[in-house]
């Protein structure tokens, strides 16, 4: 059944791109009347999981464009998702800073970029997958990756020197 | 190669991407830049760190609105499949013109005016009624005389003829 098979994902990608967890369902639910209305019009040769994948990419991107609201917090990351098991304590810290700065900096880069950034590097696509899913060229595609991760190194580097001052 | 050039490399030297000759060009380019080197150390940590953003659950709540979707989509668009029937629309479309009709008359500043001469004419259609009855009274009167004098002569002729072939 579709609900068993694609919510999770689905609900995933949502608070990937929000990063708010009550949005994140609100935007499931909304995306799942999309797929129901679209159904009919799904043509059969194409691969449904690109096709309802980009169907969700297409309505958080326009989402995001509608309300032109630039969220930029993100829900707080509790501990245990920060920790990390095969760090020394010191370094432990140190990291589970950064990798907050990194999943937060998220919502400070376009939504465009902030797609690419979260199906290659979050959810591990394949190029050509990703190329697939934002309909785009994979040229387009890996120099999105690469800007992104650029933006967010920015951040991080921002973020630090700022901590650093203080 | 300059900097700027090198950044545009670094994802791609990350995967594995790069040709040969960009591959050694990028590895010696970052043995002299301490700012590249320290660039690339953080691009790792944002893959790693990326890697590890954490996968929820989905709630028992949005499991089960989600299932009751179909349901509600299905009877929301029997409605609206009834009403969007093409053989509606000519049906809805004399029903649109209707009710602006119907609110040009509710709305308009001299509804009185309006109100009298809707009556004239009413009056006027009835007593064209009226007359017009009366004359399909008048009509049928004459149809039937026409019918009882047609019916007279054929009597006439009959009685003429057998009368005649008595004689013979």
């Amino acid at each position: 059944m579709l609900v068993n098979h694609y919510s999770k994902r689905i609900f995933n990608m949502s608070y990937q791109f929000s990063g708010s967890y009550p949005e994140a369902e609100d935007m499931t639910q909304e995306i799942f009347l999309k797929l129901y209305n679209a159904l009919p019009k799904y043509d059969f040769e194409k691969d449904f999981t690109a096709w309802f994948l980009t169907l969700a990419k297409n309505y958080l991107i326009d989402q995001y464009r509608k309300t032109k609201w630039e969220r930029t917090k993100r829900d707080d990351f509790n501990d245990y998702y920060l920790a990390s098991a095969s760090e020394s304590p010191e370094n432990g810290i140190v990291r589970k800073e950064n990798k907050k700065i990194i999943w937060e900096s998220l919502n400070h880069i376009s939504s465009d970029i902030r797609m690419v950034i979260i199906l290659r590097d979050i959810q591990a696509k394949k190029y050509g997958e990703i190329a697939e899913i934002m309909s785009l060229p994979l040229g387009t595609i890996k120099s999105r990756v690469n800007r992104g991760r650029l933006q967010l190194a920015k951040i991080l580097k921002e973020r630090k020197e700022k901590e650093n001052e203080m | 190669m300059k900097c700027e050039k090198i950044e545009e490399l670094l994802s791609p030297y990350l995967e594995n991407e790069l040709s040969a000759e960009e591959n050694i060009a990028v590895k010696h380019h970052l043995k002299t830049c301490p700012s590249c080197s320290s660039l690339l150390s953080s691009l790792e940590e944002i893959h790693e760190s990326l890697t590890d953003f954490p996968e929820l659950e989905v709630s028992q709540s949005l499991r089960e609105r989600l299932y009751a979707l179909p349901r509600k989509k299905r009877k929301f668009s029997l409605a609206l499949d009834f009403f969007l029937r093409p053989s509606l629309q000519p049906v809805l479309a004399v029903a649109s013109v209707f009710f602006i009709l119907l609110s040009f008359y509710f709305f308009h500043p001299n509804k009185k005016s309006i109100n009298q001469s809707l009556e004239q004419q009413l009056h006027l259609g009835y007593s064209k009624i009226v007359r017009l009855y009366a004359k399909t009274g008048y009509f049928k009167e004459d149809l039937n005389a026409f019918k009882e004098n047609f019916l007279d002569s054929l009597q006439q002729r009959k009685t003429e003829l057998l009368g005649g072939n008595e004689d013979e």
